[in-house]
Formats: C-alpha cells, structure tokens, sequence
C-alpha cells in the first residue's frame, strides 16, 4: 500500500534520514520504532507532504507523494495524527472533530456518517462535545485526535507517538482503540519509541536509528530482546 | 620603518594641504549655499514649493534675469554674484530630509561639512530647526527660512533669518483687531456690533510649537487690546497629530461658552472637519452665535470653495482672519507677481511641486533678497558683513514694495526677523476681501520679538 | 452629569470605529501571526474608495461602502500573495518592517494622487438630523448609523469565524498552522480568505470614518495606532476583545480630552498599552494560548 524508497531527508545540510526503505501492507499496523532523533517523525511528516524529500520515493498505492500539498495527500485517504496531540486548545471538542472532515465538509451525509463512527469508536467526545479541547485529559486528547483523524475518512492513518506522556492504564486503551482501529480495515503506521507498545499493536516493524534502517521484518522477530537492542543501540 | 612613517606624514600633510587649498579656491570661485526641506513623503508639499522658488532665483541670478529689485539698487547682470569686478557663480544644493529631525541634522552638518555651504536654507520643523540654529549659529553660518513661522530662528540669534511673520506676530494683530472699536470697524465698512457684549475667547490648534506660540501671542495681543476678551493660555486647546475625530476637542471648546473662537490650524482637512463639528455642537459662525478667527490659510479663496463643497458657509459675517500678502497690490507688484507666476508655472505648474501660492512667492523673495544680500556685501566669506548688508537691504518683492528687516526700537538693532505687515481679511458672498485694516509697527512686542531666551 | 453623558456617546462611536479598524488586524495576526502595520493605509484607501464611488460618481454611501470593503479585500489578498507569503517564514521583525514599508508606500502613492488640500466628503445615511436627550444632550445622526454598520459588522464576523466552517478553518490555522495542514486545510486559501475580510474591514473603517470626517491621505494613522493598542489589550487574534478593549479606549480617550486635558489624550493609548504590558509581562508575541 504505502512504499517507502531509498528515502533521503534533509534540514538544511544535516540529513536527518538516509537511504531508508520499508513498505506496508493494506490492513495492517506497521511499527515504526527507534530513540528520540532517530528520524521517525521526519519519515511521517515526509509522507504527508509537510517535508521535501532530498532524494528516494514515497509510493502511495501506485501514486508518488512527492511535491503534492497537504491537503491533496488528505484527499488521498492519508491521515495524520501529529506528535505531542496538538488539538486545537480554544476549539469545542465537537469542532476539532469537524477539521478533520475538512476534506469533504460539503458531503454532509457522508460528514453525519464519520462523525456516528467516531462517536461510536470514542464515547467520550460525546460526553465533552461542547467542552474546549483544551479541557480534556492527555488520555481523552490522544482519543480525540485520532477521531479527528478518522474524520478524514482516510485508509491509512499516520500515528506519531500516541503513548507519550500518557499513563500505562491509559496506554492500555489507546492500544485498544487501535485494535478497533484494524478490525475496521485500516492501515496504520504508528512511530513509537515505547517499544512494549508497539509491539502490542502492530504486526509488522521498522527500527531506525540515527537516521538509517536498523531492521525491518515481522514483529514475532522483535519480541527477541537482542534483535530489538542490537536494533536501537545499532550494534 | 622610520624612514616610511616619515614619508606617510610628509604625503598626508601634503594630501590634507591639497585638499584645503582646493577647497580655499573653490570657495573664492563659487558661492555655496544649500538647503533641507522636505521633498518627499507625506509632508512634501510644505517643502517642494519653497525649494523651488529658491532654486528659480538661483538660476535667474545667474541668467541676469531677476525679477524683483533691491533698495537701494544692486545689479543683477547674469554670470553669478558681483563682487568687485568679478562674477561668482553660485551653486545651490539641497537636501530631503524626509520629514525627520535626524535627517535633517545630518543635511544640516554634510552641508555645512562636506560641501562648504556658507548659508543654509530650512529646516523646517520645530525641532529641528532648534537643532540646526544652535549648530550653525556659533559657527556663523546663515541660516533662513521663508515659512517657518517661528521666532526660534531669531530671537536671540546672530545669523537666523526669518523671511515671513511668525505665529505671535500674526495672532498680535488678530487680537488687535478684535479689540478695535466700532468706529474703527464702522470706518472700514464693518458690522460695529460684531464684537458686542462678546467676552470670552477660546482657542484650539494642533500640539506643536507653531500653535503654542500662536496662544501666547493671541494671549498677549488680547491683554495688549485692553483685555477686551477673558483668554488665557492655559484654556487653549490642543489636538494631537493625525486626530480623526475632533468631537472630544471641540467638546472642550463648547465647555468654553466662548463667543469668539481663534482656529489656530493649516491643514485643510483639520480645518474643515473642526468647523463642522462646531456646528454641530452650537458654536455656530455661520449664524453669529461666535465669531470665528483664522490664519492666512482660511483667508485663502481657495479654502472659502473648499468649505462650500462641505455645506460650510463663511460668508456669514462672523469668519475673520489675515494674510501675510496684500491682497490689493500696487500696480508694479502686480507686474511683478504676474511676470513670476508665469514663469514659475511654465517651469513647475506640470510637475510634483504645482503651480504658485502666496507662499512660494515670500520664498522666491527671500532667495533674490538674501543674493542681493551677499552681493551688497561684497564678500562671500565674511557672514559678518553679509548679514549686516543684506539687513541694511530693503526689496521691492512679490510681497508688496520695501519689504525690510524689523529693528528694535529699544537699541536700534536690525534683527532678522522679516518686519511683516498682516493685513486683515473677510469673506463675502463667497469671497474673501480685504478690508483695509493692516498692522505691523504695533505687532513687534514682546518676549517672542524682543527676548533673548523664549519664555517656556 | 450631561458633559459626561455626551462625552460617554462621543467616545463610544469613535470607539467602534477603532474596534472596526481593529477587527481586521487582530484576524489577520491571530491567523496569520503578522502585524500588518499597511493596515492603517487600507483604512485610507476605503475612505478613498467610498469618496470615489459615493461622491464623485454619485451613489448612495453603501454602494460606495461595499465597494470600498470589496476592493480593499482584494487589496489585502494582493498584499497576501506578494509580501507577505515571502516573508512569512523570516522573522517577525522582517514581516513588521515590510508591512510599515508598504505602508509609506501606499500613503505615498494616495498623497499623490489625491493631495491633502481638498475637501472630500462622504455624504452618509443620518448625517442631516441628530437625536436629542434632554437640552443638552445629542447623538448625530451619523454616528449613530456609524455604531449599527459596527455591530452587524461584528455580528457578521462572528457568524463567519464561529458558525461556519470556514471559520473553523480559520480559527483551527490560528491555534495550530502545521495541525491544521495535516487536516487537509489549504493554508493558502485559508491565507487569503484572512487577508480579504481583514482588507474588508479596514475598508469598512475606512469609508465610517470619510462618512463621519474628511476624507484624507493620513487618516489611517490614528486609527491604526489605537487598532494596535486594541488588539493587545483586548488579547491578540480576540474579536470579543476587540470591540470591548476599543469601547474602553474609545470612551476613556474621550473623557481625559474632556476632563483632564486635550493635550494628555495621547497618552491615554500609551497609558493602557503599559498597563497592559506591565500586568501581562508576556507581551505581543507571547499571551497566553499561543502555540509555538
């Protein structure tokens, strides 16, 4: 579905990320693992649109992503959840769930459809629809931006960091929702450094480590302790 | 190593005696003088005419070509300046100063500096005109100005000249008129009830040096009239620049109850827009309910057309004001000023600077005055002699004839304050008219004439 | 008591005319993060505008005044895809000095077209008659109608920014640039949607006060100063704030020219502005709910 290749990524004249390819299957939860640094998220912002790729290729189903605008990578069916939550602090809850549905916000049907779905998948946005998205806890704000996400209606979800900061009890339901989240056919590419996390949710991973792919293979293969530290540490 | 140093000593002493003696033979080729005015942004309209009048007597000096003529008479042959038997062309450069003080400081000093002018023209603005005078005054470079209106250029200085009236001296004779009697005003075909049973004066302008001047002297031509009116300084009132809404301002007017209103303000919109709003809030000059008092801007025909687009009638009777010009010129003036203004609108009628005012003919004057000036002198060098010879110069100018310096009474001193004579005007059936009322000896009183420090 | 009254209704008009003129620039920086200081000029401009079509060619003071904001739109969205979009990843300062430049230049280009010697009024709605309270007490006409155009103004944008979704795009933009991209928000479209009602509103401005006054090549420049000081006080990028923060201006510069003395009202602006500054120590660019 998604093919990265030969990726080179750069700011300025430091690159950040060199030579990385992996690939991920339609309908499966693909890891992308590696410290603080290792160029994760440089990858995730690459794909939708928001870094220039120095050199290398980034293939969604058939169609390259390079040069393409944000927005038109939405249209795409590509959604991204950015690091640290970053919902819109002074907007109801129910009005950063409708950004999301920005991409076809003319649609109402299908608009009134993605927002049953949500609410279905998060009950919670229900209880605090009219509260400031500011408001809410770390473990409801990581919820909701994935339900923003969802909003959008996309095939593959970008996930970047979601356990960060937050408790192991809340941890536990995110992994949850991202259970739900492949039963419903999604694909979904989640950077961690919270390896135990990842491991959980996903079934295939990759491990870079100073900008450069350190493994890349089944998730069963990573449960070794040593192949996942020799992976991290680059040994 | 010695050697060298010595010899890099000998060629810069060399160098530094080089240029000075080129600059010594320039300065007895030419004679140079240069001016600071604004000629770009926003405020360029009060800087382009007064440049160019000065630049048209320039070139019509050299071209023997002058217009108006000194008293008593001095050639103007062409070829530059007459000093002996020798022409001395005479260069003229001038500066922007882009309405700022510090750029204006820095033309004061390059000229002066840089380009050996001997006389500085500008600049304008209050402060930096009081910046420039404490610069060139102990340095005795000539300093001038045709409409800075302000004694800051005079009083208490050797070598400033101030080419028009100032905002004291024209509101003295505003105040005089007031406080004339009825048989005056009877004599001059005026209402001899215009100011009857009226005692309080009011009066607003804009923050700046001009209008504080203007309220003192308004003050002191009152108490000089026989304290005819209740006016003091303090209750005068001052709008900041850039003021949209004037409402809160003529507020503190009405608060006032005055029956007479002295409008101390030159920019057009300001004016229209203060007397619209005092209107609206009763200080009716329209039905006589004040009598309205303004400068040689109001008292322009072109500002009586301006006010009728805005429904503002001025011909009520209750609109008075001055001008520095007299309106009803002897026939060789006349000749004059229409001989000037052809030429000066053929040369500049179609660019930026527009065609002639009033007020770049006192500017067109003062340059032919001050050459004259310099060529009585028969020096280019020594400002001494220049200032005291262009002092002793009366002119037959654009102005009217036998245009001369005010000298004090007290000590018998030529000062370099233009001695103005302010000539009050009406407005009837849309037309402003002279009425034959005129001051100038009985103007020149006071700290802002006479001190030799302005008082705060 | 009436002086007071009568002084409470000058400065409430005037202050809706800042808030108006403070409306634009306090959209266009809380979505946009530039000051744009060529706003006082497209406040000039309007008044220009509506002189133009309301008095030279002979139509009613709102054909001019829609006129005014429609071409004072376009003019910022201009402004938008020429200056700033280049500048807009250079520092803040860069932004601020370009925009003071396109403002020398605009005040440039209007002093010579237009020249400050002349009358040019704006004949508006109201401008004949005057409501009277009692003796001594009057509200003009004018300035009546002047403080109903504010307030549908007002209700207007508050529909927009709050009720529709393109206000959502807008207000997500303001809360987080980079988020909102990521949702598929165009951030050009969003740009210049900002930079027209931000024009607009200058415009608008514009035309009340050539309604109100003369219209004149320097009549942008109180407005804009006070419009900078409202949208500190009043918090960046708030609307609400806006009007509130130019009413408290508007009436407070009015009774200390009354009451206290018409050379100290400038100060009253500069007074809050440190009041401001000294209880809120975080300043322009760093108020509270401002995301990096």
């Amino acid at each position: 579905m998604l093919e990265i290749k030969n990726l080179v990524l750069a700011y300025g004249v430091n690159r950040v990320v060199r030579d990385v390819s992996f690939s991920v299957a339609k309908g499966e939860v693909f890891a992308l693992l590696g410290p603080n640094g290792a160029g994760k998220t440089s990858i995730l912002r690459a794909i939708s649109g928001l870094v220039p790729a120095v050199s290398g290729d980034i293939v969604f189903e058939g169609k390259t992503l390079l040069r393409r605008r944000p927005h038109s990578i939405v249209l795409d069916g590509i959604a991204h959840v950015p690091e640290g939550r970053q919902i819109f602090p002074e907007m109801s809850v129910s009005d950063n769930l409708m950004v999301g549905a920005t991409v076809h916000i003319n649609n109402r049907a299908r608009v009134r459809e993605l927002e049953a779905r949500c609410l279905e998948l998060f009950p919670i946005i229900r209880e605090r629809a009219r509260q400031a998205g500011g408001t809410l806890s770390g473990g409801e704000q990581q919820q909701l931006t994935i339900a923003r996400g969802l909003m959008a209606d996309p095939r593959l979800l970008i996930v970047d960091e979601p356990t960060l900061g937050l408790a192991p009890a809340i941890i536990n339901t995110v992994a949850d929702s991202f259970r739900k989240l492949r039963d419903l056919g999604l694909t979904i590419i989640v950077a961690e450094q919270n390896a135990d996390f990842a491991l959980k949710v996903a079934d295939h991973g990759a491990v870079l480590a100073s900008g450069e792919l350190s493994f890349s293979g089944s998730v069963d293969t990573l449960r070794d302790r040593d192949v996942l530290r020799r992976a991290y540490l680059g040994a | 190593m010695r050697f060298t140093l010595g010899k890099a000593l000998v060629g810069a002493a060399l160098a530094i005696g080089l240029a000075a003696g080129t600059t010594t033979a320039q300065a007895e080729d030419t004679y140079k003088f240069g001016g600071v005015f604004t000629l770009s942004g926003p405020a360029s309209f009060l800087g382009l005419f007064e440049e160019a009048a000065v630049r048209l007597a320039v070139e019509q000096f050299m071209k023997g070509d002058c217009i108006v003529e000194a008293i008593p008479a001095q050639p103007c042959e062409g070829g530059g300046l007459k000093i002996g038997d020798k022409k001395i062309p005479i260069e003229w450069k001038a500066y922007d100063d882009v309405s700022e003080d510090k750029k204006s400081i820095d033309a004061v000093t390059r000229l002066v500096e840089q380009d050996g002018a001997r006389a500085i023209w500008g600049p304008r603005m209050n402060s930096a005109l009081l910046s420039a005078s404490t610069i060139l005054d102990p340095q005795k470079i000539i300093s001038i100005c045709a409409i800075c209106s302000s004694p800051a250029m005079t009083v208490g200085r050797k070598y400033g000249h101030d080419i028009t009236d100032t905002g004291v001296i024209e509101k003295h004779a505003i105040a005089a008129f007031i406080s004339e009697s009825p048989d005056k005003l009877k004599e001059h075909g005026i209402d001899p009830k215009l100011f009857e049973g009226r005692k309080k004066a009011a009066f607003i302008g804009r923050n700046e040096l001009y209008t504080v001047h203007g309220s003192i002297g308004f003050q002191e031509g009152i108490e000089k009239g026989g304290k005819k009116y209740a006016y003091s300084h303090d209750d005068a009132v001052f709008y900041p620049f850039g003021t949209t809404d004037f409402a809160p301002y003529v507020a503190k007017i009405a608060e006032q109850k005055p029956d007479i209103v002295m409008m101390d303000a030159y920019i057009i919109p300001d004016m229209l827009a203060i007397m619209a709003e005092m209107k609206k809030q009763g200080l009716d000059f329209e039905t006589g309910k004040v009598v309205l008092l303004g400068n040689d801007v109001l008292m322009l025909q072109y500002f009586v057309d301006e006010a009728k687009k805005v429904n503002i009638s001025m011909s009520s009777g209750y609109v008075w004001g001055w001008q520095e010009h007299n309106p009803a010129q002897d026939p060789a003036t006349l000749a004059r000023v229409e001989k000037y203004v052809k030429i000066y609108n053929e040369k500049y009628g179609k660019t930026e600077v527009g065609t002639s005012s009033p007020f770049d003919r006192g500017a067109y004057d003062a340059g032919m005055w001050f050459l004259y000036g310099v060529q009585a002198a028969g020096t280019i060098t020594d400002n001494d002699a220049i200032v005291k010879a262009w002092r002793g110069l009366k002119i037959n100018g654009l102005r009217g004839p036998e245009n001369g310096f005010f000298v004090r009474p007290d000590n018998g001193e030529t000062t370099g304050q233009l001695f103005a004579s302010e000539f009050i005007i009406g407005v009837k059936d849309d037309k402003v008219f002279y009425t034959g009322i005129k001051y100038r000896d009985e103007l020149f009183y006071g700290a802002y004439v006479y001190g030799d420090k302005l008082p705060k | 008591m009436t002086a007071f009254v009568q002084q409470l209704i000058y400065g409430t008009s005037y202050g809706m005319n800042l808030a108006v003129a403070a409306a634009g620039l306090a959209l266009i920086f809380g979505v946009y993060r530039v000051i744009n200081l060529a706003h006082g000029q497209l406040i000039m401009l309007g008044g220009f505008a509506t002189y133009v079509v309301t008095t030279q060619i002979g139509t009613h003071f709102f054909v001019g005044f829609f006129a005014a904001m429609a071409v004072m739109g376009l003019l910022g969205i201009a402004l938008e895809s020429t200056i700033f979009r280049i500048l807009q990843a250079r520092p803040a300062t860069d932004q601020l000095l370009a925009s003071l430049g396109v403002y020398m230049i605009l005040g440039t280009v209007a002093l010579r077209i237009w020249g400050d010697f002349e009358a040019r009024p704006v004949n508006m709605p109201g401008e004949a008659w005057a409501l009277h309270l009692g003796e001594d007490i009057r509200i003009d006409g004018a300035r009546i109608v002047t403080i109903a155009i504010t307030l549908a103004l007002f209700i207007g944008l508050y529909f927009v920014v709050y009720r529709t979704h393109l206000g959502r795009t807008m207000r997500a933009t303001a809360q987080g640039g980079e988020t909102a991209e990521l949702m598929g928000i165009r951030k050009r479209r969003v740009a210049a949607l900002v930079f027209f009602i931000g024009g607009a509103l200058g415009g608008s401005a514009g035309a009340m006060l050539g309604g109100l006054f003369n219209v004149r090549p320097d009549m942008g420049f109180q407005p804009l100063l006070m419009a900078l000081i409202i949208i500190i006080f009043g918090g960046m990028g708030s609307l609400g704030g806006a009007i509130i923060a130019g009413l408290i201006l508007g009436i407070l510069y009015n009774l200390t020219v009354y009451y206290v003395g018409s050379k100290l009202g400038d100060l009253v602006p500069f007074g809050v502005l440190l009041i401001v500054l000294m209880v809120r120590p975080q300043g322009l660019f760093g108020l509270p709910g401002r995301r990096a």
